[in-house]
């Protein structure tokens, strides 16, 4: 059972170490020590007969029950393919339904349904394929008894158990029952991973055909029978408190049902969204300010710039890196000299932005209630609106569906809490409550600002000797609603990410961090911290190959020489997508290109960028090469478009992303602020998959940390000065 | 107040003469397919076709369009059985959605552009699909609609 605090240890685990046993090394930290290691948790019961809880066999067809959110992914469709693979059944006899949300449905490896940091596959994986290696081996051991003959040698394909040397076969069906009578083995055994011949192959997600005629209703597409709708007012910033409101403007609008007051915000219920809306916009509530009330964007980057100077933040444990060692770093640094490079980088807050806007849809009454929601943490947003309207969990019945986009934005339930708490204003009755475009994009709940004073020792090879980075900015623990306490040594997060457990040869490292928290909320967004500290070390890579006259990839190469497999296959990585790229060729005039690359999630990834200088501040994408090491490939074609989508995610950060603030309000309101590229301004993307690992990688996040430095290192190669502040419009650089 | 969609004269109740189509659509007729992404006319996400063009319904008063042809995703393969089926069937070819969410807009504006130009270039189609994709899925996006149109990918 969970505990009643939202952050429960295995979560925290989860967050903040490796995610399973040996060698799992997590987008943010390297790996622990053995002792350290959580071991994976036990999926099958081999003392309670039956096939457990995710599979409902129902004669020939199977239904898998999963706590994993389909948000563009593809996940639910590759659980499909994991039963087919273990369970020999046709692909399209097998159903996937998103579980009831209850404990006993929770995914094992963080104790609640959490669809992010690239964990799809892997814990499913992990989850599953056990399971149905389990129902296998019933169902080999209950044709075995029926016939009288070795279970092993009792095989299952095409949704029939066969027993070839006599001929023997009964379809899966007839043996259900006895199977399920049995107990499951001690230790279930996955088919091994050279044996696949379902998994691993081009397969069309099952999602799609209702993705291009309409039919796939995500949250915002809820219809309740006399569903309400209403639209908000948020007080400008955050914290500001509602102070003096004069109802009658928008009362007095056809249409409009009720005026909710909520401490930040105003609600109104209306027949129809948009009369909802346009009565917001008739309402001038006077807002009593927040304590953040004059935050101004540049006021803030130059606090952040001064904290790194000063370079007195809390510094990172030595237990999360045997690297880590502040004296070592200190020595190297002096000893370096004027082979010490420094650069300061600063980074904004950035919005997910996911194109179906913030929505709920909830219906309070006396017994409880229930709610329709597309989001990425099912079991937490249940408590918390629970909590909001003061009911037991058990009262509130959550509904999930397919989210419009997530990208980290959707693990957050302040929209849902307050939908449930505008939909207690009007019991009984359904109410949908969809946040403008404007609303949503200035919710907060952004990937952290920050800045980065890093600085890199060289010694006489040119390799380095120490890195040592000082961060500044606030915490996402102190606001996600994923847990996240983190434990006590840890100042922050985020700011380990793409630090430590890299493959590079880095002998000593110092990582430090000033906590300056100026109110904005913070919620973890597609890659997190390595969208920022993966810029910081790419882009300095290439200045200490440039100081040395190298070239950038030889140079890395070096980095790389190091053995074991981890650095093994980072380089082989490196150098299928140099080769890909034809690095190294002679390029047209005014082409430069620049290369980066990315570790995280048991993944390595990487980008090639070809650009065009234009003109002064003016450059153009000529082509883009991208490249993922996936360890296992579930579906190449689902990794390429992740690969794709990742690539298209970071370039829009790179190029214009950017939320900002004057007089604590955010500027940016709607897409013409916060611009997205368009099909226009992409070059040709390649895409280069291939899985060299021993185990199932992320992939979901890890085609975004590396096209911002591929991008500026392409430019530092054109100027030979650095690029050290995000998005590029920013740093002097527009397309 | 009577409308022509996808073919059908729908009856819509007496509303604010200002209502954009985009919540005619989803509310009243429930034709949800349409979806809301921005409300500035920026996203693409709520393409329609108003006798046969692409038109960003979200910025378009409903009452401005009787006795005009409205053709939703919904309504796109009846609408269009070459183009718009075509390019649905090379969506899925492709496997150009990921969470989905725009991609109505993008096959209405697709379908839109095949009617008026059957063989595009590289360049019109750029020109044509304004609409936005937040999961990147820009690069299938455009092998589908060559795919459909016959010209190679």
């Amino acid at each position: 059972m969970r505990p009643a605090t939202l952050l429960s240890e295995p979560r925290r685990r989860l967050l903040l170490g490796s995610l399973f046993a040996a060698g799992a090394w997590t987008i943010g930290l390297g790996p622990r020590p053995a002792h350290a290691q959580p071991k994976p948790p036990q999926v099958v019961d081999p003392s309670v007969p039956g096939f457990g809880v995710w599979l409902r066999f129902e004669g020939p067809a199977l239904t898998l029950l999963t706590n994993v959110t389909e948000m563009g992914q593809g996940t639910p469709s590759l659980l499909a393919a994991i039963a087919a693979e273990e369970l020999g059944l046709p692909l399209e006899r097998i159903k996937v339904e998103m579980a009831p949300i209850e404990p006993r449905f929770d995914n094992p490896f963080t104790d609640s349904y959490l669809t992010y940091g690239s964990i799809g596959f892997r814990t499913a994986y992990a989850t599953l394929a056990p399971v149905c290696a389990a129902a296998r081996d019933m169902l080999q051991r209950a044709a075995a008894t029926r016939w009288s003959v070795d279970a092993a040698e009792c095989t299952l394909r095409e949704g029939q158990v066969t027993h070839a040397a006599s001929g023997r076969q009964l379809p899966v069906s007839a043996l259900l029952a006895e199977a399920a009578a049995l107990r499951p083995p001690e230790k279930p055994s996955p088919k091994p991973h050279e044996q696949w011949t379902v998994l691993g192959q081009h397969r069309q997600r099952t999602d799609i055909p209702a993705k291009t005629d309409g039919r796939m209703a995500y949250g915002i597409d809820e219809r309740q029978p006399g569903q309400l709708h209403a639209a908000v007012l948020h007080g400008p910033g955050f914290g500001a408190k509602l102070a003096a409101l004069d109802e009658r403007p928008a009362k007095a609008i056809r249409g409009v049902r009720k005026i909710v007051r909520l401490p930040g915000a105003v609600a109104v219920v209306a027949d129809s969204w948009w009369t909802a809306l346009q009565a917001t916009r008739k309402l001038k509530p006077r807002w009593e300010p927040g304590p953040h009330a004059k935050l101004d964007s540049d006021t803030h980057a130059a606090e952040l710039r001064a904290a790194v100077q000063a370079g007195r933040g809390d510094a990172f444990p030595k237990r999360l890196d045997a690297r880590l060692d502040e004296a070592a770093v200190t020595t190297a640094l002096a000893a370096a000299g004027t082979n010490a490079l420094e650069q300061l980088y600063e980074f904004p807050f950035l919005a997910h932005a996911p194109l179906e806007p913030l929505n709920a849809t909830v219906r309070v009454d006396r017994d409880g209630a229930e709610i329709w929601v597309s989001t990425q943490s099912q079991s937490d947003t249940r408590a918390a609106v629970a909590k909001a309207l003061g009911l037991a969990t058990e009262r509130v019945q959550l509904h999930s569906r397919p989210c419009g986009g997530g990208f980290g934005r959707r693990l957050e339930f302040d929209c849902a809490v307050e939908a449930a708490l505008i939909a207690k204003a009007v019991p009984g009755l359904p109410v949908k409550t969809i946040w403008s475009r404007e609303v949503d994009m200035r919710a907060g709940f952004y990937r952290p600002a920050s800045a980065v004073r890093l600085r890199l020792a060289l010694g006489a090879d040119g390799l380095p000797t120490a890195l040592r980075a000082d961060m500044a900015g606030a915490r996402i623990e102190d606001y996600s609603g994923v847990a996240g306490e983190p434990e006590n040594d840890l100042p922050d997060f985020a700011s380990s990410m793409a630090w430590l457990g890299q493959s590079y040869a880095l002998p000593a490292i110092h990582l430090a961090f000033t906590k300056l928290d100026r109110g904005v909320p913070l919620a973890y967004w597609r890659s997190v911290g390595a969208s920022q500290n993966t810029y910081c070390l790419e882009t300095m890579i290439d200045r200490a190959a440039r100081s040395r006259g190298d070239d950038p990839l030889a140079y890395r190469r070096r980095l790389l020489a190091g053995e074991g497999p981890q650095p093994r296959r980072a380089l082989a990585l490196l150098d299928a997508l140099a080769a890909r790229a034809g690095w190294g060729q002679a390029l047209p005039a005014g082409h430069h290109r620049g290369i980066a690359l990315f570790e995280g999630n048991r993944a390595v990834a990487g980008h090639v960028v070809e650009l065009a200088v234009t003109g002064p501040g003016r450059f153009k994408l000529v082509k883009i090469w991208a490249a993922v090491d996936a360890g296992w490939v579930g579906n190449p074609d689902a990794v390429r478009a992740q690969l794709m989508g990742g690539t298209v995610f970071g370039l829009a950060a790179a190029l214009y992303g950017e939320i900002s603030f004057a007089q604590g309000e955010v500027r940016e309101g709607n897409f013409d602020a916060y611009r997205l590229p368009t099909m226009a301004e992409l070059p040709p993307i390649d895409l280069l998959v291939v899985g060299n690992g021993e185990r199932p990688a992320g992939v979901g996040e890890e085609g975004v940390p590396s096209i911002a430095p591929a991008i500026a290192n392409a430019l530092f190669a054109v100027t030979s000065q650095p690029v050290a502040r995000l998005p590029l419009t920013r740093a002097g650089w527009r397309t | 107040m009577q409308l022509n969609v996808n073919d059908r004269p729908r009856k819509i109740a007496p509303t604010d003469p200002e209502m954009p189509l985009l919540w005619v659509l989803r509310e009243q007729l429930d034709l949800t397919g349409t979806k809301y992404g921005c409300g500035a006319g920026i996203c693409g996400a709520c393409t329609v076709h108003v006798d046969g063009a692409p038109l960003r319904s979200c910025v378009t008063p409903a009452a401005a369009l009787a006795g005009r042809r409205i053709t939703t995703i919904e309504g796109l393969a009846a609408a269009s059985p070459q183009h718009g089926v075509a390019l649905q069937q090379a969506w899925i070819e492709h496997q150009v959605p990921q969470c989905g969410y725009c991609q109505s807009g993008m096959l209405m504006a697709a379908a839109g552009l095949l009617a008026a130009t059957p063989q595009p270039t590289d360049e019109q189609i750029d020109a044509a699909i304004t609409n936005l994709c937040r999961c990147g899925t820009y690069p299938r996006v455009k092998a589908a609609i060559k795919r459909a149109a016959g010209i190679g990918a």
